[in-house]
């Protein structure tokens, strides 16, 4: 039993994350019909922003609120920089253009700031753990799986009830539609990337509040899961990533603890294997409705 | 008169130079070097180029290498990607004359390294290479500059079991990399013969995320082992400490050198009494001391001083070669580099002669108090106790 209740933190503590990054992609795939793949550099921007912010004494918590709203501002740069001279172009290029913002951002992190991880004092009710009877969680993994939900609940609110919400929901339902309606097509696509942004910040708190540091690399793993995640998930709805990211939590961890030693290698092989075959018979994902095409 | 006096003393010119008492010519000593500034492996790479740098500047304002060859360093950027290595490496060779080599750590990057400049007789170290299979496998003048990890593995052996006095012990290996994979292996064969007990061993791979099923093993022992000797890198580490704790389990933990990093000990409570082993002690002695104070100096923090001191040091061990050789021609420069016997140097002194393509060196046992890495003591080997590569 405490081994089962071990798995499902497991599962709950892995999903939460990649769901929190899946939303991210997958909020600005419904509007512009590409998958961002500097998504990961937007969680290491929040990992530095929080470094040097509690470098210069700002309180912790002052710091990771301001350094989710700066994640959620390079996101809404980069989409005034680097993807808004490109809209109307394939969904290709605006790939490729997000594989390039990505390289610079590396290297800007390597050669600007430093090649080594840069440590981030996490809080001490964090770095502990609590036990009942036999099973035992660190405090890090609760918080993880707390604030995920909490951002889930927020976040479906928010989609759901303000103006703001409705209208990029409606955007990512018909683009051409919402327009002639008078959503404003500037306005509704920097509010996807500061929400993506913004989540991308919510997610490296949790990862980080995990690993007490910020390296250059730090986003590109969570980057590929939350690939995998959103695109067994279905790409076109938020529902999707959610549950593309607790499948792929779900598959993760199980195969973790049935897997022999000697096999565990092949883990993330055979998670792959698994969801490829999952696509033969899916080819849309979970919520299987057609990509919304390139505006 | 002054015709006879220029006569006589071109004669005597012309005679000392003929029986080698030349006065020495400006000769340039050049380092090619292609490794990391880019890339995973930049976090090992650049700073070890940093010490090389410090170097080079100080040395320099000095008259250059032994006071007499100015040092030129001509470097590329691999981008921690092998085949970048191979074309740098080319470009180098066909377009500079070389004196010696640095590669990056990367296994493919350094062996590549090592086989194409081996025609040139180039002495060739690997930054903060560990790996005893590589000069095993790049031959000709591939050395070393730091421990290996069959001497890690073997220091970590004897101070398990002669100063933590353990008798059980559980590992914990990875392959993704021959590090992960191997110093583990070399640890239980030194705990082993000094005594211990290896009683169980996990894997894991990189970026695992979770580690409950390995807590889970090692929690369904009849006894917690004594110390737990594992591999997860700082990515990892965090995760697996705060699992490990949080299932109760109290073992000692002994982990690489990778772990001395200010991220790793600034992980709070969690990681207190966690041992590592490094090569740059400050406290050992005042040299080392020194560069560290020099190192902040001069970039401002000093997160990445071990691979940079290892790099400084390693040319340390260059100038002492060049003296030996009494020449930076590149295959006798090569070929005393191998002879080199106590050399000082900040990481302490280092023996080539009959010890191998690896340096002998006193190696230091590390454990984290309050967030700072406190040195506990030094293990120097016989170099008879440095196992072979496996």
């Amino acid at each position: 039993m405490a081994e089962f209740i071990q798995y499902l933190v497991a599962v709950l503590n892995l999903g939460a994350i990649y769901a929190l990054l899946a939303l991210g992609l997958v909020v600005v795939f419904g509007q512009l019909g590409f998958l961002n793949f500097a998504h990961g550099d937007l969680m290491t921007l929040f990992g530095y922003a929080l470094f040097f912010m509690i470098g210069w004494h700002t309180p912790f918590w002052l710091a990771v609120l301001l350094a989710i709203i700066f994640a959620g501002l390079c996101a809404v740069a980069m989409e005034r920089i680097a993807f808004r001279p490109l809209r109307g172009r394939s969904p290709m290029t605006l790939l490729i253009t997000s594989f390039a913002i990505s390289g610079a951002l590396h290297v800007i992190f390597q050669v600007g700031i430093s090649p080594r991880s840069k440590p981030i004092p996490i809080p001490e009710f964090l770095s502990g753990y609590i036990t009942i009877g036999d099973v035992f969680v660190s405090r890090a993994q609760i918080f993880t799986v707390v604030v995920a939900f909490a951002s889930l609940i927020l976040l479906r609110l928010f989609l759901a009830h303000s103006r703001l919400g409705i209208s990029l929901r409606a955007s990512a339902a018909d683009f051409d539609v919402a327009r002639v309606v008078g959503i404003q097509a500037n306005r509704v696509i920097a509010l996807a990337f500061f929400l993506s942004g913004a989540l991308a910040g919510v997610a490296a708190l949790l990862w980080i509040s995990q690993r007490g540091a910020v390296f250059p690399a730090l986003g590109l793993t969570p980057m590929i899961k939350a690939l995998i995640a959103a695109i067994i998930g279905g790409l076109a709805n938020p529902k999707g990533a959610l549950y593309g990211g607790f499948l792929l939590g779900a598959l993760e961890a199980t195969l973790l603890f049935l897997l022999p030693d000697n096999l565990v290698v092949f883990r993330d092989a055979a998670v792959l294997l698994l969801l490829i075959i999952f696509l033969v018979f899916r080819p849309n994902g979970i919520i299987a409705s057609n990509p919304e095409p390139m505006r | 008169m002054i015709n006879k006096t220029i006569f006589a003393a071109v004669v005597a010119a012309s005679t000392l130079a003929g029986a080698g008492y030349a006065p020495a010519q400006a000769e340039d000593f050049v380092i090619g070097a292609v490794s990391a500034r880019t890339g995973f492996m930049a976090a090992y790479d650049a700073p070890f180029m940093q010490g090389v740098t410090m170097y080079i500047e100080q040395a320099n304002k000095n008259g250059g290498l032994n006071g007499k060859y100015p040092i030129t360093l001509v470097e590329r950027d691999d981008a921690s990607d092998p085949q970048k290595t191979a074309i740098a490496i080319a470009e180098l060779l066909k377009s500079q004359k070389m004196n010696m080599f640095v590669s990056s750590a990367i296994s493919p990057s350094a062996i590549a390294a090592g086989t194409m400049v081996k025609k040139e007789n180039l002495l060739i170290m690997h930054t903060i290479a560990s790996q005893p299979t590589i000069p095993a496998r790049a031959g000709g003048g591939s050395y070393l500059v730091m421990m290996s990890d069959a001497h890690m593995g073997a220091v970590y052996g004897k101070f398990a079991t002669t100063g933590l006095k353990a008798k059980t012990a559980y590992i914990v290996t990875s392959d993704f990399d021959p590090y992960t994979e191997y110093l583990p292996l070399y640890f239980k064969d030194s705990f082993e013969k000094n005594g211990g007990k290896v009683v169980g061993q996990s894997t894991f791979t990189y970026d695992q995320q979770e580690f409950t099923k390995v807590v889970a093993d090692i929690k369904k022992l009849p006894q917690q082992p004594d110390v737990i000797m594992a591999m997860p890198f700082d990515n990892d580490f965090p995760i697996f400490i705060n699992q490990l704790r949080a299932a109760g389990i109290t073992s000692t933990y002994l982990g690489p050198d990778v772990l001395d990093q200010p991220s790793v000990k600034g992980l709070g409570k969690v990681v207190d009494g966690v041992h590592y082993v490094t090569m740059a002690a400050p406290s050992t002695s005042e040299s080392a001391a020194n560069f560290v104070k020099a190192y902040e100096t001069k970039f401002g923090n000093a997160d990445s001083f071990y691979p940079a001191m290892v790099g400084y040091s390693a040319m340390r061990m260059v100038a002492a070669a060049a003296e030996k050789a009494g020449t930076i021609e590149p295959a006798a420069l090569r070929d005393a580099f191998g002879q080199l016997e106590n050399v000082d140097t900040e990481i302490g002194k280092a023996t080539f002669k009959g010890v191998g393509k690896a340096p002998n060196l006193p190696v230091h046992i590390m454990k984290i108090e309050n967030g700072e890495g406190k040195y506990i003591t030094s293990i120097k080997l016989d170099p008879s106790e440095i196992p072979k590569a496996k």
